[in-house]
């Protein structure tokens, strides 16, 4: 998997925008242009006539309501965070700052990031997950460009590592979660958009495992 | 490429995702670079800033503080008080957070220089300890009932415990106090000392401690003083807290030079009265 995709971290880009935070005005205008409908046409996410037609400021409340009793509580609330989600053999999940917690935070720090002093959540949110396999993605494309091969075989390693440790070991079960609660299309449709995405990393991540497995 | 349905749409995801950042999305940022810096080999000052101009006593880190830790009743690691200022109709209250200084101190003992609590303990100094800096330089330092670690964290060993109490009568602040649930470890028939440790299991996993973590109002700022670049660091700077220790922390009269500072840009430290009959209530959290 050698192929420059700097569109697969637009994705994850986007999504890791609309799990951090409710939608502002600015990035519902976006999601409603023409580029944006087409693509999620294509995709097959239908999130309503409403969506596009409903008078902007209310459905950026309607969402943000929504948002809230989601991922803040109190309502259907479902918390973003890893180590509640993350199954682990030694018993040490289901709380929030959790053993996972501390790996995430580990992980992405010695990858030579660090959280914004300003960002007051939790290091293990599906928000920070999708921006640093985002962020990997990036650099990687970048390293694909400049021909340094070596370190875009590094960070792919990493992000494998990254996502089969953390992103898919919890994010599909939260995900469901999410599309059964959600009583808007939004967030729904935003959670299958997701969980395909992550089907499909799987996939190719899985392929690409077994065509580099040693004979 | 295979093209049926299903994988129609699987396959899009990547070839589509272009479109996403055509579309020049602003995407979210909670990450950053982290700072290259000189590499420091030296042990972290870790201080807490409580910016008075945000608590609003909530008292969630209390709370959050009992929870951690299975404080037992009637004890508390951290609490939050109140002063009251100004004259009747234009009065004020104002709330403020306090929890153990992990005062620098300014008595030596051997090489360390140790709050009073530490001078005291007739358990101190006792074992060779050794403490790694996160760049694995390592230092050495000694152990005991009552010890202060290279970090300046002033911390408890109760195996090494005689709970004969003369922290408790040493700290001119109250903030420590028997743990009536708990036998001292060298004698069964006295209690163990409670106090805060600054969430020493958590800092050394990499994580702020829970009254950090829990304040809403974004308080209670914790960090270490030796990175320039860190928010502590930066607030230090800002609001001259080293050089005005006298405005900036508890008590300076008793000079332990704390490492919890205050934002206090109204002075309503000076018009906090401890009370010096019973300092124990002073961590006692009593909704007034
Ligand atoms: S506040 Fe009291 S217990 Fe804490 S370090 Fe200072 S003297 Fe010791
Ligand atoms: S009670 Fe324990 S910690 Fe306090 S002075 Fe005595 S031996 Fe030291």
């Amino acid at each position: 998997m050698r192929n420059s995709n700097s569109g697969i971290a637009g994705l994850y880009g986007l999504l890791a925008n609309i799990f951090a935070t409710e939608v502002s005005p600015e990035l519902l205008a976006q999601l409603r242009s023409a580029d944006f409908r087409e693509l999620f046409t294509e995709l097959k996410i239908d999130l309503g006539e409403d969506f596009y037609s409903g008078d902007a400021a209310e459905i950026v409340d309607q969402l943000a309501v929504e948002f809230a009793g989601l991922f803040l509580g109190p309502g259907h609330f479902i918390s973003p965070h890893e180590s509640v989600h993350h199954v682990r053999d030694d018993g040490d999940y289901g709380t929030l700052w959790g053993a996972d917690t501390v790996a995430v935070k580990k992980f992405i720090e010695a990858t030579g990031l660090s959280y914004k002093p300003e960002f007051g959540g939790m290091p293990d949110h599906i928000a920070v997950e999708l921006e640093f396999i985002q962020k990997l993605e990036e650099r990687y494309a970048q390293a694909v460009d400049d021909g340094e091969m070596e370190l875009a075989d590094n960070l792919m390693k990493i992000k494998k590592r990254f996502f089969t440790e953390h992103l898919l070991a919890w994010a599909p079960e939260f995900l469901t979660k999410v599309a059964e609660r959600a009583t808007l299309p939004f967030y729904r449709e935003m959670a299958v958009l997701l969980q395909l995405l992550l089907e499909q990393e799987n996939r190719i991540i899985t392929e690409s495992t077994e065509e580099c497995a040693p004979v | 490429m295979s093209t049926n349905r299903t994988d129609d749409r699987r396959e899009m995801l990547r070839v589509s995702g272009a479109a996403v950042v055509a579309a020049g999305l602003m995407s979210t940022s909670l990450l950053q670079p982290k700072e290259a810096g000189a590499a420091r080999a030296k042990a972290p000052h870790w201080v807490m800033i409580m910016d008075l101009r945000r608590c609003m006593g909530c008292r969630a880190c209390t709370v959050a503080c009992k929870a951690e830790y299975d404080v037992p009743l009637g004890a508390f690691k951290t609490v939050v008080k109140q002063v009251v200022t100004g004259k009747y109709p234009d009065t004020r209250r104002t709330t403020i957070p306090r929890r153990c200084n992990h005062c620098e101190g300014t008595e030596k003992v051997g090489k360390m220089t140790v709050p009073p609590c530490v001078k005291v303990c007739p358990e101190y100094p006792k074992d060779r300890r050794v403490f790694i800096t996160p760049e694995g330089k390592k230092i050495r330092y000694r152990g005991g009932a009552t010890y202060k670690r290279p970090d300046g964290l002033i911390l408890l060993d109760n195996d090494s415990c005689t709970g004969c109490g003369k922290c408790i009568d040493a700290c001119p602040y109250g903030a420590r106090t028997f743990n009536k649930r708990k036998a001292a470890g060298k004698d069964k028939s006295k209690h163990a000392i409670v106090k805060c440790t600054s969430c020493v299991h958590r800092l050394d996993e990499g994580v702020t401690p829970a009254c950090v973590n829990t304040c809403a109002a974004g308080a209670r700022i914790f960090g270490d003083l030796n990175d320039p670049d860190s928010e502590v660091a930066r607030l230090a700077r800002e609001f001259k807290l080293l050089e005005n220790r006298d405005k900036t922390t508890m008590k300076p009269e008793a000079k332990t030079m704390p490492n919890i500072f205050y934002i206090d840009p109204d002075g309503v430290l000076a018009d906090y009265s401890f009370d010096e009959k019973d300092k124990l209530a002073e961590y006692r959290d009593i909704v007034e």
